[in-house]
């Protein structure tokens, strides 16, 4: 016998604007990206194997894991108009549906933002990452979720498109508003994410997991930092799986910003991202654990820009 | 219901499915290939990988609505005359099958692999393995089979 999804309708469409018509008419409709996320979800829903994810993701139908209706689903992983990826001047713009397997290995990509590139790598399997898309990354909005520290040190522009309300364009942290939340209607899509590329950054990623693959991660870093001469001119700091949404760490940042590079500048900027994150999450069972690594990953992750730089040893 | 059609291991199906069938139930219970296992049916073990136009994924993640077109290889394509493709071979005089139930997938993924880079490095074998356990084997012998198809090619 086959196993079923909970699943009354998928509707397929071959354009954008087909399916925001879709998605006005169906308020409780939900996209089906790669649906890596949303597929097991639905079958956890249904009483398949529970895996260890709080609550499920909460969707355009907002009901998360209680709602036991079977889904209505809107398929738009195969709409090319949502797929591409290109440098637009300095500015990088990736179609929300790009699987995160292209992101990984888009030459576009590794030249703006190779954070970016370095994260997609990092998501999952080959398996996962072949179906997986950017935007469903983002829409899922996991606080572990590889791709978002690397969109908010590049300042993620996120592109929401309606029927009835045309398009909308949020920063990350405006539209990730929580673990699980965004401020996305139920009849938005979002249709492309834009980030500031740019020349001239160091960058870093670090990702800390149980083991290198398949394992959502424990702590994720990712700086980018600019010099002129020994001095830092400018600096940005994100981490992802420790705070409840994307942002920048900006404490850390104060504490490398316009003074000249030193292995002290580093440690002190790892402390303030560390304590930034105590301050805005509170005491929590893994903060023993997290407060030193996190405080040791920002300080790792800064001198290996500093060492790109050549203005410090590479960090082991 | 809806109308897919599919090119599955060559050949053309067109099949009425539910929406909620995903293709590892298609393939097994409607195709009768069942090469394809389901093991975790959430991505985690790589058991039911197929190829769906040239990629590996997880078919327990995948509807078959969406595949309306696609071409789709699984196990059972790659011995169409009941003769083994020389990964297969590979995998045999390697010892790298011993109970069987990782083997279609960890075949596909190195197919899909091999097709795209026909050298790969150790490294890239193991990376494109990493979504596929086995509990068995140790994966050694695993890596050496497809290093040994890779050593072979042109
Ligand atoms: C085994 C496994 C391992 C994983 N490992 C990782 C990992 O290491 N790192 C990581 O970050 N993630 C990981 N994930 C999670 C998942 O693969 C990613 O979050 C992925 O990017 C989700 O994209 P998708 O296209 O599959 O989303 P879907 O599942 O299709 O959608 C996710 C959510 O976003 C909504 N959505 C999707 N696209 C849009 C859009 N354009 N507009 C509006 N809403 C939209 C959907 O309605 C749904 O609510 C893993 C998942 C699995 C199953
Ligand atoms: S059964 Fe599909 S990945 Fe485990
Ligand atoms: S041979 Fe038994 S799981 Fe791999």
């Amino acid at each position: 016998m086959s196993i079923r999804m909970p699943i009354a309708e998928v509707y397929r469409t071959s354009s954008v604007d087909d399916a925001l018509a879709f998605l006005a008419e169906h308020p409780g409709a939900r996209p089906l990206a790669g649906g890596t996320d949303l597929l097991v979800e639905l079958r956890t829903r249904w009483g398949g194997p529970l895996v260890g994810k709080p609550g499920g993701a909460q969707g355009a139908d907002g009901g998360g894991g209680a709602d036991l209706s079977p889904a209505s689903l809107l398929d738009i992983s195969g709409l090319p108009e949502l797929r591409d990826i290109r440098a637009d001047g300095r500015k990088l713009v990736i179609g929300a549906c790009a699987r995160v397997a292209e992101v990984a290995s888009s030459p576009q990509v590794a030249a703006a933002a190779p954070t970016l590139a370095q994260a997609a790598g990092s998501v999952g399997s080959v398996q996962i990452r072949n179906r997986a898309t950017l935007g469903g990354n983002i829409m899922n909005a996991s606080p572990a979720a590889d791709s978002l520290p690397a969109l908010a040190v590049h300042e993620a522009v996120c592109v929401l498109r309606s029927q009835r309300g045309g398009e909308r364009r949020l920063r990350l942290g405006e539209l990730v508003t929580g673990p699980y939340c965004t401020c996305a209607r139920p009849d938005e899509l979002l249709v492309a994410v834009e980030l500031e590329g740019g020349s001239g950054w160091r960058q870093s990623y670090m990702r800390l997991g149980r083991r290198q693959a398949m394992t959502i991660a424990r702590l994720i870093v990712a700086v980018l930092m600019r010099f002129e001469g020994s001095t830092v001119a400018d600096v940005r700091i994100s981490a992802g799986a420790a705070f409840p949404s994307p942002r920048r760490i900006e404490p850390a940042e104060r504490a490398l910003l316009g003074a000249p590079f030193s292995r002290a500048a580093a440690r002190e900027a790892g402390e303030a991202a560390a304590e930034e994150m105590v301050r805005v999450c509170g005491i929590r069972w893994s903060t023993r654990y997290k407060q030193p690594v996190l405080a040791a990953l920002v300080e790792r992750a800064v001198r290996q820009c500093a060492a790109k730089e050549g203005l410090d040893e590479w960090p082991e | 219901m809806a109308r897919v059609t599919l090119t599955v291991n060559d050949r053309q199906v067109t099949l009425d499915v539910h929406p909620g069938e995903r293709l590892v139930d298609t393939l097994r219970d409607r195709l009768g290939l069942t090469g394809t296992k389901e093991g975790c049916g959430v991505g985690e073990c790589g058991a039911c990988t197929v190829v769906v136009d040239g990629d590996a994924v997880n078919s327990c993640l995948v509807l078959t609505v969406q595949c309306d077109g696609a071409a789709i290889l699984t196990v059972e394509g790659l011995a169409p005359a009941g003769q083994l493709s020389r990964l297969q071979r590979a995998f045999l005089e390697h010892g790298a099958v011993q109970c069987g139930f990782c083997t279609p997938g960890m075949l596909m993924s190195a197919t899909a692999l091999l097709a795209r880079n026909p050298r790969p490095t150790r490294e890239e074998i193991r990376a494109a393995l990493a979504g596929n356990l086995c509990r068995c084997t140790g994966y050694e012998q695993i890596v050496q089979a497809v290093e040994a198809v890779a050593n072979e090619a042109e």
